[in-house]
């Protein structure tokens, strides 16, 4: 069962009617007594870094969570969910991310770039990875954010270029984080909410 | 989109505009969007018209098409509260557009602090006369407003070319383009794909469109290949 975690100002709800389109089984939970039943979990996206640690950390989430990581319970973040995975953010510095990415979210600076990175982009594979099968080379998705994680080789998976060098794809061991929405990507965020699910 | 005034009181209209008044329904918004979605446009930006006050009827419909859909959705039609705004992203808008209330500070910045700057949309709406000083002034008491610092988008659209085919408002687009550092949104008077490329040369990062796609037989495939052998790099496919 797909687990799909109800941060306040999430998406939650668009992750999980995109699984059920595709006919996977899927549901939204809120509380830490749920996660110990679940196979699989989705951090959804939208929000600020700050109130989703917040919330996660006043929810009782987090252990349960890193309890879940320990036992291979695999793990998506989407977008903040993604971000939230890593250390800290810049978006909230004295805010602390769940640690499983050993990197820090930095913020985009305008220069000559419309900063929020807001529209389809395409996203080059760097490394093949589960959630990566059976999609182009070089494939279309949908972003809106305006900070990202640093490509590092240890953990990148998938890049963009938006004036300077972003990871989208990012994942070790069972856990796995996406920058772009799948849930708003039409065929190719299909195949990677697939890709989780059968992974 | 506006609700029918003969049909019964669940019903909704697609229509298109002129001027931003009514001009021809094109059909129901249900199906218009599965439509654009299986065109696969990039997004779709769903307004209510004549909306007062924000009625579960909309809520439900926007709850019912986000079910379905695979394509990023910007929801609007006076939005006036953090409740409004809340009540369309609970239902699946991933963005909000906020018009007429844009000089309301305390409410953008409610909206930013819980979703992101890059849920909302800002829209300016203006006619031809709103120049007559000058773009540089008209630009500089929008400035004023203040949305800028909330923006996560900016949506300029022409009132008086609304639905014209004539042509968009390139040199606004132009001294908007250099005043704004989020993305920007054009529209209102699209009449060819060679326009759709002059806004993204003029420094437009989305174009929305309307009229033009009702009312003629481009298709959205037919326009990104158009566009692409215009020198303007958009996904061809996805």
């Amino acid at each position: 069962m797909i687990d799909i975690i109800n941060s306040p100002s999430s998406n939650a709800l668009a992750v999980y009617y995109a699984y059920q389109d595709l006919g996977i089984n899927c549901r939204i939970i809120s509380e830490a007594s749920e996660i110990l039943k679940s196979t699989k979990i989705i951090i959804p996206g939208v929000g600020s870094f700050g109130s989703l640690s917040n919330y996660l950390e006043f929810s009782g989430l987090i252990t349960p969570i890193k309890n879940a990581v320990e036992n291979n319970v695999k793990i998506l973040g989407i977008c903040l969910g993604m971000q939230i995975l890593a250390n800290t953010s810049e978006e909230a510095p004295s805010h602390k991310g769940l640690g499983f990415i050993n990197l820090d979210c930095v913020k985009m600076k305008n220069s000559n770039l419309r900063v929020p990175h807001t529209g389809w982009d395409e996203v080059s594979i760097s490394i093949q990875h589960p959630i990566t099968e059976g999609l182009s080379s070089m494939f279309s998705a949908y972003f809106s954010h305006s900070y990202f994680l640093p490509v590092n080789s240890k953990y990148s998976k998938a890049e963009i270029q938006y004036g300077t060098p972003m990871s989208v794809i990012v994942a070790h061991k069972n856990i796995v984080g996406v920058q772009f929405h799948p849930e708003r990507s039409q065929k190719n965020g299909k195949k990677a909410l697939v890709n989780f699910a059968n992974w | 989109m506006e609700r029918s005034t003969t049909a019964p009181e669940s019903d909704f209209r697609a229509i298109v505009t002129r001027n931003f008044l009514p001009f021809r329904v094109i059909g129901e918004p249900f199906s218009q969007v599965k439509i654009q979605q299986s065109n696969l446009i990039d997004e779709l930006m769903l307004v209510h018209r004549n909306i007062g006050n924000f009625d579960s009827l909309f809520l439900e419909l926007v709850f019912e098409i986000s079910k379905f859909l695979s394509t990023p959705l910007t929801v609007g039609g006076a939005v006036a509260s953090i409740n409004d705004a809340k009540s369309l992203f609970d239902r699946g808008a991933d963005k909000i557009v906020i018009g007429r209330n844009r000089n309301q500070q305390s409410l953008l910045s409610q909206i930013v602090d819980e979703y992101g700057k890059q849920s909302l949309v800002i829209s300016v709406d203006y006619q031809s006369d709103d120049l007559l000083n000058g773009i540089d002034n008209f630009i500089r008491t929008e400035s004023l407003k203040g949305y800028f610092n909330f923006a996560g988008e900016v949506s300029i659209n022409n009132i008086s070319l609304d639905g014209s085919r004539k042509g968009v408002d390139l040199k606004l687009i132009d001294v908007f383009s250099k005043v704004v550092d989020v993305p920007l949104i054009v529209g209102s008077g699209v009449g060819s794909t060679s326009q759709i490329a002059e806004c993204f040369e003029k420094g437009a990062d989305a174009v929305t469109l309307s009229t033009f796609l009702s009312q003629t037989d481009q298709s959205i495939k037919q326009i990104r290949s158009h566009l692409n052998s215009l020198g303007i790099h958009i996904r061809i496919d996805n």
